[in-house]
C-alpha cells in the first residue's frame, strides 16, 4: 500500500530528526555568545541618513556609533568616538575632541575623522537626499537654511521657516544676522524692490528659484567644523540642553565618506552600499548577512576601540512583524528577547513566566486628536466635556491590561527629568455640565453624531468601542466608529477629514519638545487646527532656553493650556512589553528601548521548562 | 502542438498588459504613498523624494516610462561657462568621461560615456544667468519591455526583481515540497477510497480530509510548532536555513492541499468506474491493478489536474499565512505588505510575477489534460 509505504517514511524521517535534537539557541547562547532578537518589522534601510524606524535603529546601533554614546542603564550621554568636549558658556558651541583609535571597519582601518562627521551632516543635510529625518539635524546652526533653503539665480537665496517659504537673504548675511538683525531685515524687504532694482529680492514665486545644492554647503556656514583630524567644533542655533542626547539619534551617526562616493551614493538613494559586504562602519559590530523577511547578521567588529567591551559574538535580528509568531518563537527557545508580547498572552505570561515577562515605560503616548475646526468641537467646553468623561483608569485595568499608565497630560512623565504631572481629573458631574450648558447656549436639545476614525487595529477598536461606550452613557453622545487602513488613515488625518482621530506618539530624543513642538501653530503634526499663540510663545522660549528648570516652567505652562484648551485627548502612556531570557544580562529597561550591544552578554542559567 | 502552444502564448501578452495597466492606476488610486508616515516628511524633502522615484511627473508619463514606451532624460546637466571662456566642461568625479560645450552648442564627448549625449539649448525664459546656454542629458530606456521591474520604493537598496528572485526560490521550494505531500498522500488516500466504497478505509480519510480542508493552516501551523517545536523540540519554530526548517510549513500546507487532492481523486475515480469501458476492460480479464493503473486513473486525474494549475501556481507563488506563521523569506508576504506599504513598483511586481505563474500553469495543464484525454486532444 503506498499509503502505509509513505507514512512509514514520513515517520522514519521523523525519527531520524528525532535522534538530532540540537540544542536550542537559548540554550546554547552562552557557550556560543550569539544572542538571537526579535525585531519588529523589516528596515527598510541601513543608511543612517535615510533609515526612519525603530527597528532600524536596533541594527544600526550595533554598526555605528556617534559622537556619544549612551550608559546602558540611564541613558545619560557617555564618550563614544568623542572622548572628551567642551561646551562654551552660551551652550551654543560644542568641541569635541575625538579619540585616536577609533576605526572605520574598512580594509584600511580608517581613522575615524572629525571631517567624516561634517561630511554626514552635510549629507544628510541636502535636500537630494531626501532623508526624511533630516530635520533632526537642524539643530545645527544654519542648518535649517541648507536642509530647506532655496536659491534664485541673482545670488539672493530664500529661507524657509516653516512650511511655505517665507524669508529671504544673502545667505552670507543671513548666517551672520542674529535673531533681532534678521527680523530687521525681513521687515526691510519689500516686493517692489524687485522692480527698482532689476534684482529677485522677493523670490517666493520666482520661476527659477532652485534648491540648494553640494557646493552651496561652505556659503551657508552650516555650524559644523572640523578644526583638525581630531577636533570637531559644533555650533547650534538655540542653545539646546538635550543636545548631547539628541548625538545619540542615528541621524547624528557618521557614515564613511570614501564608501558614500565610491558608490556615488553623496545625494543619491538605493545605491546599494548599505548592503553586507560593502557596509562600513564605525560601530561594535560588522554587518555580515541581510536576508529580506528572514534575518539580519551582525558579527563582532575585529577593529572597533572599545572590543575588549564587546562579549557577545554574533546578533542576530529577526524580522518578526507576527506578534504571535514572536511568541511562538520565544517558547520554543529559538529567541533571547521579543520585540513584543501579544496583547492578549499577557495575563497568561503574568501567571506563568512573571520572571521572563517585562512591562517597561516607554517614550509614548496614546491619544486622540480633535478636529477643533469643525462643529462642535469647535467649542472648548466640548472638547473638555469629552476628555474628562472618560473613566482611564477602567480604560487601561480592563482593555489594555498590560500595566499601561492613564494619561492626564501630553508628555510621558519622566521624559528628560519632566514630569507635568496630572493635568486635570475624570470630573462627570463637571462634563455634563460642560455639556448642558453648550446646549443651551447654542440651543440645541442634543449633540449631533460625532465620527471616530482608528486605524484598522483590534487593540484600538477595544480602545474605540470602550470610549463611545463611556461618552454614550455618561454624556448622552452618540459617537460613529470608522476604521480605515494605515494609509488611507493618515491621509484623512492630513486632510482633516474626520472629526476626531486616534494617534500615538513616540518621542524621537528624551526631551519633552519632542512631544511638546507638536502642537504649536501649523505644525507639520498639529492636523487639530488648533492654535494658541502663548503656546507657540512658550515653545520658542524653551527652545532658546538653556537653563533646564526654566525650560520645565514652560513646558508645564505649556502643558496647562493644552488641558485647558485639550485639541487633543490623552489617553494612555504606553508601556513596552517585552519576554526576555533570563540569560541575558547586562540588559536594563529605559525610556527609550535602547540597549548598546557591547554591555550584554549571555550568562549560563539553569533553564526552566 | 507547438503552433497550439505559441498561439497561447501570444494571446497572454495582451492579457499581461492589461493586468500591469489596471493595476498600475489602481494602485495608484488609493489614497496614500510610499511616502505617508506617522512622522511627516518636510515639504521640500518629499519634493526631491518625488522628483527622484519619477512622481512628479504626470500619471500618463509615469506609465508610459514603467512600461519603457519612451525613454527618459537622465543625468541632466547645466553647462555653464565662466565669464569669458568658449567652452565648458562636465567631468563627473566617478566615471571616466569629459564633456565638453562650445558656446555656438558643439558637443565633444572623450573617453567612456555610459551612453550617448544629446544636447539643447536653454529656453530663454529658463537661462539663470548669461553663460546658461547649453543643457546635456542622455536618454535612458528602461522599463517593462526592457525587463526592468523598477526600483522597490520601501527598501531602498533593493530592485524589485532582486526581491522577487531572491524570495521566489523559497517559495518554490516550498510549494513543491507541499505538492509533493499533497500528492502522495491525496492521491492514494483518494482511489482508495474509491475503490473501498462505503467502507472504513473511505470513510475515514475522507471524514480526516474534510477536516483537513475546515482547518485553516492558521490553526494547522501552529498546533505543529507546539507539538513539535515548543514541545518535542525537533524542528526550529521559525526560518528557512536548514532542510529540517521545511518539514513543518510543508506538512502544513500540504495537508491542507492533500485533502482536496483525496476528495478530488475520489470523486474523479468514481465517475470512472462507473463507465461501461471499466466493466469492459474487467470483463475481458483484465487485472485489478490494470483497470486501476491504466484505465482509470487517467480519467479520474482529469478533475485533480485541472484544479493543480492553478493551486501549483498559488503554491509556489508563496502563502502569506504560511510565511508569517514561519517567518519564512518567501514572495507570499511581498503580495500583501508591498500594497499596505504603497510600495507601487513592487506591487505591480509582484501581480505580474503571479500572473505570469498562473498563464504558464494554465497552459501546462491543457498540455497534460490534452495527453490524458483524447476528447480534449481532438477538440484543440
Amino acid at each position: 500500500m503506498p499509503l502505509l509505504r509513505f507514512t512509514s517514511i514520513l515517520i522514519a524521517l521523523l525519527c531520524w530528526a528525532g535522534c538530532e535534537r540540537p540544542a536550542s539557541n537559548v540554550e546554547q547562547g552562552a557557550e556560543e555568545q550569539i544572542l538571537h532578537l526579535g525585531n519588529g518589522a523589516e528596515p527598510q534601510s541601513l543608511d543612517p541618513h535615510l533609515a526612519t524606524s525603530v527597528s532600524a535603529h536596533h541594527i544600526m546601533s550595533s554598526l555605528l556609533e556617534g559622537l556619544m554614546a549612551e550608559h546602558p542603564e540611564t541613558l545619560e550621554p557617555v564618550p563614544g568616538v568623542a572622548e572628551s568636549w567642551v561646551i562654551s558658556e552660551d551652550r551654543k558651541t560644542y568641541t569635541f575632541t575625538l579619540r585616536e583609535d577609533a576605526k572605520w571597519s574598512n580594509d584600511n582601518q580608517d581613522p575615524v575623522k572629525a571631517s567624516d562627521f561634517v561630511y554626514s551632516y552635510r549629507r544628510i543635510l541636502n535636500q537630494e537626499l531626501g532623508a526624511q529625518y533630516g530635520y533632526m539635524v537642524q539643530a545645527l546652526k544654519n542648518g535649517k537654511l541648507y536642509n530647506t533653503g532655496k536659491k534664485c539665480p541673482e545670488g539672493l537665496w530664500l529661507f524657509t521657516k516653516d512650511g511655505p517659504p517665507k524669508v529671504i537673504a544673502h545667505p552670507e548675511e543671513w548666517a551672520a544676522l542674529d535673531d533681532a538683525g534678521r527680523q530687521e531685515a525681513l521687515s526691510e524687504l519689500k516686493p517692489e524692490d524687485e522692480e527698482a532694482t532689476g534684482k529677485c529680492t522677493f523670490c517666493e514665486n520666482h520661476p527659477k528659484l532652485q534648491s540648494l545644492d553640494w557646493d552651496d554647503w561652505d556659503r551657508c556656514q552650516v555650524g559644523a567644523r572640523a578644526i583638525d583630524d581630531r577636533t570637531l567644533e559644533l555650533t547650534l542655533e538655540n542653545p539646546t540642553p538635550y543636545f548631547l542626547e539628541l548625538l545619540n539619534h542615528y541621524t547624528f551617526w557618521p557614515v564613511h565618506p570614501p564608501t558614500i562616493e565610491q558608490f556615488g551614493a553623496r545625494i543619491t538613494r538605493g545605491t546599494g552600499w548599505a548592503l553586507p559586504g560593502k557596509y562600513v562602519g564605525n560601530g561594535p559590530f560588522v554587518l555580515d548577512e541581510w536576508r529580506i523577511n528572514a534575518r539580519m547578521v551582525v558579527k563582532k567588529s575585529p577593529t572597533y576601540w572599545d572590543r575588549d567591551m564587546v562579549k557577545l559574538s554574533e546578533i542576530r535580528f529577526y524580522p518578526l512583524e507576527s506578534v504571535d509568531t514572536e511568541e511562538r518563537a520565544f517558547r520554543s527557545k529559538f529567541l533571547h528577547h521579543t520585540n513584543t508580547v501579544p496583547p492578549h498572552r499577557i495575563d497568561w505570561h503574568k501567571k506563568h513566566n512573571p520572571e521572563l515577562l517585562h512591562l517597561d515605560t516607554y517614550l509614548a503616548v496614546y491619544f486622540y486628536r480633535f478636529n477643533t475646526t469643525e462643529k462642535p468641537l469647535d467649542d472648548v467646553r466640548v472638547r473638555r466635556a469629552l476628555a474628562l468623561a472618560i473613566d482611564r483608569e477602567s480604560l487601561v485595568k480592563h482593555v489594555m491590561r498590560a500595566g499601561q499608565q492613564p494619561a492626564y497630560n501630553f508628555t510621558p512623565p519622566g521624559t528628560g527629568g519632566f514630569t507635568a504631572g496630572p493635568q486635570f481629573k475624570s470630573d462627570l458631574p463637571e462634563a455634563k455640565r460642560l455639556i448642558a450648558e453648550y446646549l443651551k447656549e447654542t440651543g440645541q436639545s442634543s449633540l449631533p453624531k460625532i465620527e471616530l476614525r482608528y486605524n484598522t487595529s483590534e487593540s484600538h477598536k477595544k480602545v474605540a468601542e470602550a470610549i463611545q461606550a463611556m461618552w454614550k452613557q455618561e454624556l448622552g453622545i452618540d459617537v460613529v466608529l470608522d476604521n480605515q487602513e494605515w494609509k488611507v488613515f493618515l491621509k484623512a488625518v492630513e486632510k482633516m477629514d474626520s472629526t476626531i482621530t486616534r494617534a500615538g506618539w513616540t518621542g524621537d530624543y528624551n526631551d519633552p519638545n519632542t512631544f511638546m513642538d507638536m502642537w504649536v501653530t501649523d505644525g507639520g503634526h498639529n492636523n487639530t487646527g488648533w492654535s494658541n499663540a502663548r503656546y507657540d510663545e512658550l515653545i520658542e522660549m524653551a527652545a532658546k532656553e538653556g537653563d533646564k528648570e526654566k525650560r520645565k516652567e514652560y513646558f508645564r505652562e505649556a502643558e496647562g493650556i493644552l488641558a485647558q484648551e485639550m485639541p487633543i485627548l490623552p489617553i494612555y502612556f504606553y508601556v513596552r512589553a517585552s519576554l526576555r531570557d533570563r540569560s541575558v544580562k547586562g540588559w536594563w529597561p529605559n525610556v527609550l528601548d535602547h540597549h548598546p550591544y557591547k554591555h550584554v552578554y549571555l550568562e549560563d542559567v539553569p533553564q526552566k521548562d | 502542438m507547438l503552433r497550439f502552444i505559441l498561439t497561447r502564448l501570444l494571446q497572454s501578452i495582451p492579457v499581461l498588459f492589461i493586468i500591469a495597466t489596471l493595476t498600475f492606476f489602481m494602485v495608484r488610486f488609493a489614497p496614500g504613498d510610499p511616502f505617508t508616515d506617522e512622522k511627516t516628511v518636510p515639504v521640500e524633502i518629499r519634493k526631491k523624494l518625488e522628483e527622484h522615484y519619477g512622481l512628479d511627473r504626470p500619471l500618463w508619463e509615469q506609465y508610459l516610462l514603467y512600461f519603457g514606451f519612451i525613454s527618459k532624460e537622465v543625468d541632466k546637466q547645466q553647462m555653464i561657462f565662466a565669464d569669458g571662456n568658449e567652452t565648458a566642461v562636465y567631468s563627473p568625479e566617478n566615471n571616466k568621461f569629459t564633456a565638453t560645450v562650445t558656446r555656438k552648442g558643439e558637443l565633444v564627448v572623450t573617453d567612456q560615456s555610459p551612453g550617448k549625449w544629446h544636447i539643447r539649448a536653454v529656453p530663454e525664459a529658463d537661462r539663470t544667468s548669461e553663460n546658461h546656454l547649453w543643457e546635456i542629458y542622455r536618454r535612458e530606456r528602461s522599463g517593462l519591455i526592457t525587463g526592468d521591474l523598477g526600483p522597490s520604493f520601501k527598501y531602498v537598496d533593493r530592485s524589485v526583481t532582486e526581491l522577487i528572485s531572491k524570495s521566489f526560490p523559497v517559495s518554490m521550494q516550498l510549494g513543491l515540497c507541499a505538492l509533493a505531500i499533497a500528492l502522495c498522500l491525496g492521491l492514494p488516500a483518494g482511489v482508495i477510497a474509491a475503490l473501498k466504497k462505503n467502507s472504513l478505509l473511505d470513510y475515514v480519510p475522507m471524514s480526516t480530509a474534510m477536516i483537513g480542508i475546515c482547518l485553516p493552516t492558521f490553526v494547522m501551523g501552529p498546533l505543529l510548532i507546539m507539538i513539535f517545536s515548543s514541545g518535542l523540540g525537533w524542528f526550529s519554530p521559525i526560518g528557512w536555513y536548514t532542510w529540517g526548517d521545511m518539514v513543518l510549513p510543508s506538512l502544513t500546507l500540504g495537508l491542507y492541499y492533500a485533502a482536496y487532492v483525496a476528495r478530488l481523486t475520489r470523486g474523479g475515480m468514481l465517475e470512472v468506474l462507473n463507465q461501461e469501458f471499466i466493466k469492459t476492460a474487467r470483463a475481458k480479464g483484465a487485472s485489478e491493478s490494470r483497470v486501476i493503473l491504466k484505465h482509470s486513473l487517467r480519467g479520474g486525474l482529469l478533475p485533480v489536474v485541472s484544479f493543480l494549475g492553478p493551486a501549483f501556481a498559488g503554491l509556489i507563488s508563496g502563502s502569506f499565512v504560511i510565511e508569517t506563521i514561519f517567518s519564512i523569506p518567501g514572495l507570499g508576504k511581498f503580495f500583501v505588505t508591498a500594497a499596505f506599504n504603497r510600495d507601487y513598483t513592487m506591487v505591480l511586481g509582484t501581480v505580474l510575477f503571479y500572473a505570469t505563474l498562473i498563464i504558464v500553469m494554465n497552459l501546462l495543464v491543457d498540455i497534460v489534460q490534452a495527453w490524458l484525454n483524447p476528447r480534449t486532444r481532438v477538440e484543440s
